[in-house]
């Protein structure tokens, strides 16, 4: 009982300020002069009042195509924010491949994610890390499927843990299609597939005993 | 519609009602710190003492001043035939009052010492608001209301603490001017902030998220008692590699390990089984 409360109701407030990496993956394919906002929501399900519920982590940005393989993007973590967290990501995606038929586009991204604690009393108060991503992309109709992979490069060590991995890597798939004048993108997501993830203080959804699946949502819109 | 398809609807409310207390749970988490999950907040008129087995006539319910504010708890006395027992303090873990962590002191009691447990602020019947300082407050005064009962040798202090309870146990050993005579812990945090950094994979800076460090391994190494830890090896709440390890290493010697690979955080003694894990204790207090 104790450990089963506790997994309810303590934790579930850590794993939502702190699921810091959590958007939707967008930027599969250049946007060219094309410029898109959008929000996203979504997280790693975990485990609250026996129901396993994705984790509702806010974010809005928006996206810039400066040339033909390149766009740049930056999202405004909205979620975070009631938790006195400023935080945002940004970085730039690039498409050496086009895709043609079967082969699909290929995109490589390297984005900051960086976070600002304004709460009083607080040593540190910058916290960031490089996220490197890729993704392979195929057009079909009007939809765009995707799947892509992030790796989130810690730069520090974690103070208890000798053992703790300093690079966390995730796997996604996604299927955009258009909704009225908007796209929306549907996003699984496997978080930290590299981290054991059954003796945490969160229930997750683990895959065997390693990290955590997640869903996404985004809509965005060309303007 | 069928009974089947109205079962279905009714089903489905009742899910779609849960994913909106957990939507609206979620929001609230946003509004507190981790700090706060750590309390125990439901008023209490009385205890039950679920399951106790000690005899009625050696317990005594107690209060005492933290502070300002009344803590309540319960004095058992060692049975008759013991002369000059030991006296226990036992801190309890998070979120529940003392009736919930009620067995272990019948599984204390068997080592033939006095057990005091009692309700931190805000939990069970004693008053107050639940911060990091007023825990080590509250064991500050349990242990003063200990030394000023006539029935106790104050030379023959020492202390227990299940998880949480291992904060305030800790601070206790650690400080200066008071010597318990031996130290229990088991499924111990390392700090709050180990728990922050395993469970997001992230080494998140301290203080983002909690008010308090809740930080035994910045006092562990103070601590001049001899020390047992229990920690369990499935522990899927509290991980020994980054909780029990850290603070065994750093714990002074004499020191003892109990680690239990199968248990997980609160089924250490069933793993064990009850009679060996009174036994292990037995051996350590009194080797």
């Amino acid at each position: 009982m104790f450990v089963a409360d506790l997994k309810r109701l303590t934790v579930v407030a850590l794993l939502v300020q702190g699921v810091f990496g959590c958007t939707t993956h967008t930027g599969v394919f250049p946007l060219k002069q094309e410029s898109t906002y959008q929000l996203s929501i979504g997280g790693p399900i975990v485990e609250v009042f026996d129901v396993d519920i994705p984790l509702p982590y806010l974010t809005a940005g928006i996206q810039k195509g400066i040339n033909d393989k390149t766009n740049v993007f930056a999202n405004y973590h909205l979620l975070a924010q009631l938790y006195r967290i400023t935080g945002m990501d940004m970085g730039v995606s690039w498409f050496p491949l086009e895709g043609q038929g079967w082969r699909p586009t290929m995109g490589v991204s390297l984005s900051g994610f960086m976070f600002f604690s304004t709460r009083p009393d607080v040593d540190e108060r910058f916290f960031g890390y490089p996220v490197v991503s890729s993704s392979f992309s195929w057009e079909l109709d009007q939809a765009v499927i995707a799947v892509g992979s992030d790796s989130a490069l810690l730069l520090e060590n974690q103070d208890f843990d000798p053992q703790a991995k300093q690079q966390v890597h995730s796997l996604f798939a996604n299927i955009t299609v258009p909704v009225g004048g908007y796209r929306l993108t549907s996003e699984i997501k496997w978080q930290g597939l590299n981290v054991r993830s059954d003796q945490l203080a969160v229930s997750y959804v683990p895959v065997g005993h390693q990290g955590a699946l997640g869903v996404n949502f985004a809509l965005s819109k060309a303007f | 519609m069928s009974g089947i398809q109205k079962n279905q609807v009714w089903i489905g409310r009742v899910r779609l009602k849960q994913y909106v207390v957990a939507l609206c749970a979620i929001a609230l988490c946003a509004c507190q710190d981790m700090d706060a999950f750590l309390a125990n907040q439901q008023s209490l008129e009385a205890y039950q003492l679920p399951g106790n087995s000690i005899d009625v006539k050696r317990l005594e319910e107690v209060s005492f001043k933290s502070g300002e504010v009344n803590l309540y708890g319960y004095w058992v006395q060692a049975k008759p035939s013991v002369s000059d027992a030991t006296t226990v303090i036992y801190c309890h873990g998070n979120k529940h009052h003392l009736d919930e962590y009620w067995e272990r002191v019948t599984y204390l009691e068997q080592l033939d010492v006095n057990v005091l447990i009692f309700d931190y602020q805000s939990f069970g019947k004693s008053e107050g608001i639940f911060s990091e300082e007023n825990l080590l407050a509250d064991a500050e005064a349990a242990l003063a209301f200990v030394q000023q009962r006539e029935d106790v040798n104050t030379d023959k202090i020492a202390l227990y603490g299940y998880s949480l309870g291992n904060v305030p146990c800790i601070h206790l050993a650690s400080r200066t001017g008071f010597q318990p005579l031996w130290l229990i812990s088991e499924a111990p945090f390392a700090a709050v902030d180990s728990l922050v950094q395993g469970s997001l994979s992230l080494p998140l800076p301290s203080g983002w998220l909690t008010t308090g460090t809740f930080n035994n391994l910045a006092n562990i190494s103070q601590i001049n008692t001899p020390y047992l830890l229990f920690h369990g090896g499935k522990d899927d709440f509290v991980r020994y590699q980054d909780n029990g390890q850290p603070l065994f290493e750093a714990a002074p010697e004499p020191k003892s390990l109990q680690l239990v690979v199968e248990a997980n955080h609160n089924d250490i003694p069933e793993v064990l089984g009850v009679d060996h894990y009174i036994n292990l204790m037995r051996e350590f207090v009194a080797p």
